[in-house]
């Protein structure tokens, strides 16, 4: 099965940039250190790096919605 | 002696002598804490708690002050860590690209570089004084010379500034109006001179415009006193007590020197040692508006102390919150110590980049460190580290 969820971040981001450090191929940084989402995931793998950089998020502003 | 609850205030000196096992009874007993000190204030020790009011910055203002102690009133104020929306998102927007990850991993040669010059003074002698020989000049150094682009000849006057204010807060204005005078200076031979054209932060500060409008002077030298400050204080305590549990705890010491030591599991440590100690363990703000909290009610204009370094301690967050594991994976490590919302900490990237490469060489350098004094004291202050540090140790054959 491939990955089956797509990555949102939430206004909350406030630059703790752990997203960055856990996944550099998913998420980027912005001038400013914010997160942006260079792509979504596309194996098991990155899914599973995805759900780990959410639940690492301090401000718990990366949410994955599970596509149908 | 057992902390009177009752007049709690963040300086008692038996809070310092019984400071976890007094936290631990607060989050259980009183985590939504009145006390009577200091006109009265609100305490908050559970995770949630301080989670929660921290992110909220519309209910939970920074602008009247955010000191666990108030600082003792002055026209200089630190900023950006005490605005609030708009202003702050304007300070923070000029100031944030000097601190991400990506800019201060450019720094890392220097970084390593300052750490063996220190190194150097001492390693041979087999001894030292961590805080005065190593502790307080290496995030000095690299904030200076890396960050502000200046000499650090003035480090030792900045010092007894960032003391008193940590010290004595409450009796700390003229140290807050000679600081500023100070970055006064540095903003008007700027100003003389011509931007520097390399686009560093005191020339972004002075080309910064709110509402239309340069920064006033005010403006400016509090937020060239707030990046200093935290340029030098917390990361310095935070490195002293991190060395404190290497010298002392013998499971620490062999595990961060183990051969297997990546820069991975060096990083995922320094978190957890920030986890566990947090050099600034509390933050101040005051309700813009009536607000309930745990059943209690909190009015409009009251002041609420976070206590951050005791919600890092929630076992209601974490698990085995009160043991320093070192592995404890970073998705099981949201700890408070940069804080959360609009004012994490700036420099929180700095700071963790700068601990790990100390460590780094510090173990490259020197080994079998020990504690050469009778007992650690913290200092009593609203920043927390030890007073003093000594340690004995063998220094590695090059």
């Amino acid at each position: 099965m491939t990955a089956t969820g797509r990555i949102e971040i939430e206004d909350a981001c406030c630059g703790h940039a752990r997203c960055y450090e856990i996944a550099p191929a998913l998420f980027d940084l912005d001038e400013e250190g914010r997160a942006v989402i260079l792509r979504q995931p596309a194996t098991a793998s990155e899914l599973d790096e995805v759900q780990r950089a959410a639940m690492a998020c301090p401000e718990q502003a990366i949410r994955i919605v599970q596509a149908d | 002696m057992s902390v009177d609850l009752e007049h709690f205030w963040p300086l008692d000196p038996a809070l310092s002598e019984d400071y976890w096992p007094t936290l631990a009874r607060m989050r259980n007993e009183c985590p939504v804490h009145r006390s009577k000190a200091l006109d009265g204030f609100w305490v908050l020790t559970r995770y949630e708690d301080t989670w929660r009011v921290a992110r909220d910055y519309d209910t939970f203002i920074s602008g009247k002050g955010v000191a666990a102690v108030p600082f003792e009133e002055s026209r200089v104020r630190p900023v950006p860590a005490m605005a609030d929306p708009p202003f702050h998102r304007t300070l923070r927007q000029v100031l944030g690209p000097f601190f991400t990850p990506k800019r201060i991993e450019q720094l890392e040669p220097f970084m390593r570089q300052v750490a063996n010059e220190l190194l150097d003074t001492f390693a041979s002698r087999g001894s030292c004084e961590f805080m005065h020989h190593f502790s307080i000049h290496l995030p000095a150094r690299i904030y200076f010379e890396g960050i502000l682009g200046i000499a650090s000849e003035d480090v030792s006057i900045v010092r007894a500034w960032a003391d008193t204010m940590m010290i004595e807060p409450h009796n700390s204005g003229r140290a807050w109006d000679e600081f500023g005078a100070w970055a006064q200076a540095l903003c008007d031979d700027r100003r003389a001179n011509g931007p520097r054209g390399d686009g560093d932060v005191i020339d972004a500060l002075l080309a910064a415009r709110f509402e239309g409008e340069p920064l006033s002077d005010y403006t400016l030298q509090g937020a060239i006193v707030n990046l200093t400050l935290g340029g030098l204080e917390t990361t310095a305590m935070a490195l002293g007590t991190i060395l404190y549990r290497v010298a002392t705890m013998p499971e620490v010491a062999s595990y961060l020197q183990a051969p297997g030591m990546t820069k991975q599991k060096m990083a995922t440590a320094v978190e957890e040692f920030l986890r566990y100690e947090t050099s600034q363990p509390s933050i101040a703000r005051v309700a813009a508006r009536d607000v309930e909290i745990g059943g209690h009610l909190i009015r409009e204009g009251d002041r609420v102390v976070l206590f951050y370094g005791s919600g890092n301690r929630d076992s209601a967050m974490f698990s085995r919150a009160d043991e320093l594991v070192l592995d404890r994976p970073i998705e099981e490590n949201r700890h408070m110590t940069f804080g959360s919302g609009i004012h994490r900490c700036l420099g929180s990237h700095l700071a963790l980049h700068e601990i790990r490469v100390a460590l780094e060489q510090i173990f490259a350098r020197i080994t079998d460190i020990e504690l050469d004094q009778e007992g650690v004291r913290y200092r009593n202050a609203i920043s927390r580290g030890p007073e003093t540090l000594r340690l004995k140790f063998k220094e590695k054959a090059k």
